[in-house]
């Protein structure tokens, strides 16, 4: 895969075809449908493959990528960690640049600026950066490797706190989408229940995983530890492709450019696992376009074949038209607010509220009855600043959850309506064509047939709507303040030196005060991140509706048109004669262009696809 | 000035309540509690799991007792008892304890558990002959964090008083925590949990934290060692992790257990990998090692033992001591990898610090514990009994320098740091011994040793009257004065 140069023959190919296609809906002054086809074909052309890289900290994350790049733009200390997130893309020539939080609060949006390319050490890892007082958002360096040519993109996330942190809840916030996750954890010890965890949620997020089990070259028993993480994720029922590898090696393999060591490090298989990865979007992304491709000859191709039912055989042409009405009706009804999809949409987000808020409510009890317990079991006056902390993060984590839950549930719904959806556009796009006349034109018939099942039609509505919004709250989640119980330092000035049952006394005072104090930090956290939630369902809802009335509106109009078409009286013989042949000609190209985009759907490798 | 020693005091005390108790059903608990005070410190290898507890324990019994392994475990609490002759028993959870048979695997203890379920064993208890138990008991704990919760659970019932929140109910089974940790990020949620796992009744004044498997800390890089003692310095100058121990030492236990049982034979193995020619090739991986080259004369399983046995780290280190000839024989090759493991710091610290106390915590601990028996089971002539124990708990002086230091670790006397530094040193949390305390050289005379002590004293007396001083520092100097005194009693001249 690293030697790939440039796009791929099938990318050229996709675009070929999506330009064709544009000219002939250009020619039949479908502005609606150009404006479609131009948005799949930027889909295409800006398809950066992003591949997060996460874990706990100290695994060797930043070696992991700077192995695998064989360069060295993560910093890598024994001791101090990456603090911000690094976004790893091509570029022919070295540079970086940083992106700020805007200054104050929601104010403003983040600011990017260039950086020297010598200086990502100091911005990215937290020595020259203690506590993020820059209020530094990520850092994105550019490197020339082949690896990255075809639009790859690594994510290198922060070490720092963990992954049961409000930080780690953020990044994590991202996955899905990301097109594939590499989880790293060394080969020293087996997973920990919180990284199980984590891989738990990520694969909601973003069902492709890979584990990458590093440092093998340190630890002589690393097989009988992968084996015992792959029962674990097994148990946990997380599906991911393992590989063990060693960064060092890898490095040692870079000074010396011997193939052997290489194929020791275990990168070989990982790049190949990666290039598969780069292949599966391509094809996403490919089967995306033939889709759309086919569904606007789909949609072309009827008012063609009704005018030139009018034209050669004016006496059917009122037949034609009466059933041509019948499929403008069902367009219109699919327009209307009581269209099936509507309500199935409808419906379907009402349920995922419902039991998101559901959860959410069940999760933060769980967390309110363990905050209890805690306060309970020490002194509010001694642990406040790390119980405060803990709160935070056990917070965070359920609110991830809740997420995960919800994009799986969104992702579920936007399937059902998008077959349910594809169902009601072939009713309407039924070509009631000349059959006779068309075999004259030595046209294949068969490619004006509705369009097939398409397996990976999933891609374009994953593709329409970008909905994945992560409730914002998390992002206030940090900054939000606990209020500080009253009572609770004065406990400190009683010290031990008091008796038995004095101290007790005021410890259950700080406790309860501190239990009020939590409750109300609840409520409030409750009601907004609920308020948020239902916020996010509903932005998603409203722009996978927008989509699909676009696309309702589109088949109105295509039925409407054909309609017309037949209904449009003939005139003298020879324009009739000019006519069939421009309907004739245009028929042909499309029959060629669903060929084409039927390859496109069919292909899935690019090698077969360049064939 | 010489008050019956505080071990006496509890130890009368606790025969007294013996003598009221007598044929009741208290009687049982208090003896456990009186010959707790006749035993040696009770202390326990605690953290999370995989740390490498197992591994430190042996190193610093000196010999592979523990079985350890690249999986989880340890699951059974087993306390490592000196007695005369070797045998291991078995602590079901209800029923009498038995005797248990087992075989030596390598080394290791492989103990049959006679076909009771893990779970319901309490503990087990391995008598074994070896001079540094006759110091103090060793008690390797399943590790916390583990896969399976109900594993760490184990430890968190050993290690928390039972059943109550507040230290005063009682005192847990142990006098003392060596609490391992590995490198985790200070703004980690489960960095202070690290320190913090399952344990109440843990001071800074009864627990050292060891940063374990110290020779990773580096990714094995030979200034490994040097990385894991910034790491463990920065830990403990965070003011969190002062409140909860008393220091971080770096320690590679893999290298201190391997080097204090090294065979000749190992030696001879490490010798001829070092003079291999193609050693820099094989030590790049633990596979290249695994599998080996016609060259080298050594058997599949002989250098999968040495890697068992050393790790990465301590075999590169070893082969680079023998071929730059800084070790000839295995006793300097033992030495070194001694030296170099950290060990011998926290050994110092143990018996400095712990075995140096021993009798205080003892104490302390033996007069919690009849407390809390004196509470539950009260009877009307044992009332009198239960205002000694608090008059001998207010009373003693050790005790106040106990909680002193928990009130400085945590912050609560605003003193500058300096001071605090100063005070600490005062109250022997570096040494118990009156020249430590006053931050004198060993061999200082008696008369530096009083010079110095009035010095602190004057100095002490001052901030106690100094009208500016707040409440909680003058009860503190308070405190620092009449240790000074101790110290001058000590000394005191004719």
């Amino acid at each position: 895969m690293a030697d790939q140069q440039g796009p791929s023959a099938a990318v050229r190919y996709g675009r070929e075809t999506v330009d064709l296609a544009v000219e002939g809906a250009a020619a039949y002054g479908r502005d609606d449908l150009v404006a479609r086809l131009r948005g799949a074909r930027d889909l295409l052309s800006e398809s950066a493959v992003t591949v997060y890289v996460v874990g706990e900290y100290k695994q060797g994350k930043s070696s992991f990528v700077n192995a695998l790049l064989t360069t060295s733009v993560c910093p890598v200390d024994d001791d101090i960690a990456t603090a911000v997130p690094t976004m790893v893309r091509f570029s022919e020539v070295p540079r970086a640049s940083a992106t700020y939080e805007p200054d104050s609060g929601d104010v403003g949006s983040p600011w990017t600026e260039p950086i020297e390319f010598d200086e990502v050490a100091a911005h990215v890892a937290e020595g020259g950066n203690a506590g993020n007082r820059r209020r530094l958002r990520s850092v994105s360096v550019g490197v020339d490797r082949a690896l990255l040519e075809s639009g790859l993109v690594l994510v290198d996330t922060p070490g720092v706190g963990g992954l049961g942190s409000v930080q780690n809840a953020l990044t994590a916030s991202a996955l899905p989408s990301a097109h594939a996750v590499v989880f790293v954890s060394d080969a020293s010890q087996e997973l920990t229940e919180a990284e199980v965890r984590f891989l738990r949620t990520a694969a909601e997020l973003c069902p492709t995983l890979l584990f990458a089990l590093t440092k093998i070259d340190l630890y002589p028993h690393w097989r009988r530890i992968l084996e015992l993480d792959l029962g674990h994720l097994a148990e946990a029922r997380v599906a991911v492709d393992a590989f063990a590898l060693s960064s060092e090696v890898r490095n040692v393999a870079a000074l010396s450019g011997d193939a052997e060591v290489n194929e020791e490090s275990g990168f070989p298989p990982f790049v190949r696992g990666l290039g598969e990865v780069l292949d599966d979007a391509e094809r996403v992304a490919l089967q995306a376009l033939g889709a759309h491709v086919q569904s606007v000859i789909g949609q072309l191709v009827p008012v063609l074949a009704a005018r030139m039912t009018a034209l050669s055989r004016p006496e059917e042409s009122a037949d034609v038209a009466a059933e041509l009405v019948g499929a403008l009706e069902r367009a219109e009804t699919l327009r209307s607010r009581s269209a099936r999809w509507q309500q199935l949409l409808f419906d379907g987000f009402s349920d995922i509220s419902s039991d998101v808020d559901f959860d959410l409510r069940m999760r933060t009890r769980t967390v309110l009855a363990e905050a209890e317990q805690a306060i309970d079991e020490g002194d509010p006056a001694k642990n406040w600043p790390d119980f405060e902390k803990w709160l935070r993060s056990r917070l965070a984590t359920e609110t991830l959850d809740n997420y995960s839950r919800f994009a799986k549930a969104a992702d579920e719904l936007a399937m059902r309506v998008a077959e349910h959806f594809e169902l009601a556009e072939a009713q309407i796009v039924q070509v009631r064509a000349p059959v006779g006349m068309l075999d004259k034109l030595s046209i294949q018939t068969s490619a004006l047939e509705s369009p097939k099942k398409v397996t990976g039609k999933m891609a374009i509505f994953q593709k329409s709507y970008s909905g994945f919004m992560m409730f914002t709250m998390l992002t206030q989640l940090a900054m939000l303040a606990i209020p500080s119980p009253i009572g609770i330092a004065a406990g400190l000035l009683m010290g031990r030196s008091a008796f038995g049952d004095e101290r007790r006394r005021a410890t259950e005072k700080r406790r309860a005060a501190a239990k009020t104090a939590v409750r109300k930090f609840m409520d409030e956290f409750t009601l907004q991140v609920g308020k948020d939630s239902r916020d996010t369902i509903r932005r998603a809802q409203r722009e996978m509706r927008d989509r699909y009335a676009e696309r309702a509106d589109e088949l109105q109009r295509s039925a409407a048109e054909a309609v017309a078409a037949a209904q449009r009286a003939a005139r003298t013989g020879e324009d009739v004669a000019d006519e069939l042949r421009r309907l004739e000609n245009d028929l042909q190209m499309f029959a060629t262009l669903r060929a084409r985009s039927e390859q496109l759907l069919a292909r899935s490798t690019r090698s077969e696809a360049a064939g | 000035m010489s008050p019956p020693r505080l071990t006496e005091q509890v130890g009368a005390l606790v025969g007294a309540a013996l003598a009221v108790h007598a044929g009741g059903p208290a009687e049982p608990a208090l003896r456990a509690v009186a010959d707790r005070l006749s035993e040696p410190l009770r202390v326990a290898i605690a953290g999370r799991v995989k740390a490498g507890k197992s591994t430190l324990l042996n190193a610093l019994v000196g010999q592979q007792l523990a079985a350890t392994d690249a999986g989880e475990c340890t699951r059974i609490v087993t306390w490592y008892v000196d007695g005369l002759t070797y045998r291991i028993t078995l602590h079901p959870r209800g029923g009498p304890p038995r005797q248990l048979p087992f075989r030596r695997l390598h080394g290791a203890l492989d103990i049959a558990l006679d076909g009771v379920a893990t779970e319901n064993v309490e503990r087990l208890v391995v008598d074994w002959p070896a001079p540094v138990l006759r110091e103090m008991t060793l008690i390797d704990t399943p590790g916390m964090g583990s896969t399976s919760t109900e594993v760490g659970l184990r430890t968190e019932a050993l290690l928390t008083p039972g059943g109550a929140d507040d230290a005063e109910d009682g005192p847990s089974d142990v006098d003392a925590v060596v609490y391992l940790i590995r490198h985790v990020h200070g703004e980690d949620v489960r960095f202070l949990e690290a320190f913090q796992d399952g344990s109440v009744d843990r001071r800074p004044i009864n627990t050292v934290a060891v940063l374990a498997r110290a020779d990773e800390v580096g990714h094995a890089k030979p200034d490994a060692l040097g990385v894991a003692a910034r790491v463990a310095e920065r830990y403990a100058a965070d003011q969190r992790i002062r409140a909860l121990c008393r220091t971080v030492v770096p320690v590679a236990g893999l290298l201190a257990s391997s080097a204090a049982g090294l065979r000749e034979t190992e030696y001879r193995a490490i010798e001829l990998l070092a003079t291999s020619l193609d050693v820099d090739r094989l030590l790049v991986t633990a596979d290249r090692l695994l599998a080996g080259t016609p060259e080298l004369d050594l058997l599949a399983d002989e250098r999968a033992a040495l890697l068992d046995r050393f790790g990465m780290f301590g075999l590169r280190l070893a082969v680079r001591l023998i071929r730059d000839r800084h070790v000839a024989s295995a006793t300097d090759l033992a030495r070194e990898l001694l030296t170099a493991s950290g060990l011998p710091a926290l050994r110092t610290i143990l018996a400095d610090q712990f075995a140096g106390r021993a009798d205080v915590l003892k104490a302390r601990s033996a007069l919690m514990g009849l407390e809390a028996i004196l509470r539950r089971h009260p009877l009307p002539a044992a009332v009198g009994l239960l205002h000694d124990a608090e008059r001998v708990r207010a009373g003693a002086h050790e005790f106040a320098e106990i909680v002193l230091v928990d009130r400085l670790r945590s912050g609560a006397v605003p003193l500058d740091e300096v001071e605090l530094h100063e005070a600490e040193l005062l109250l022997g949390v570096t040494g118990a011994d009156a020249r430590g305390r006053l931050g004198l050289p060993a061999d200082a005379g008696p008369d530096t040793v009083r010079k110095a002590a009035a010095e602190q004293h004057l100095r002490w007396q001052r901030r106690a009257e100094h009208p500016a001083s707040s409440r909680e520092v003058g009860q503190a100097a308070r405190v620092l004065v009449r240790t000074c005194e101790g110290i001058l009693g000590e000394f005191a001249t004719g």
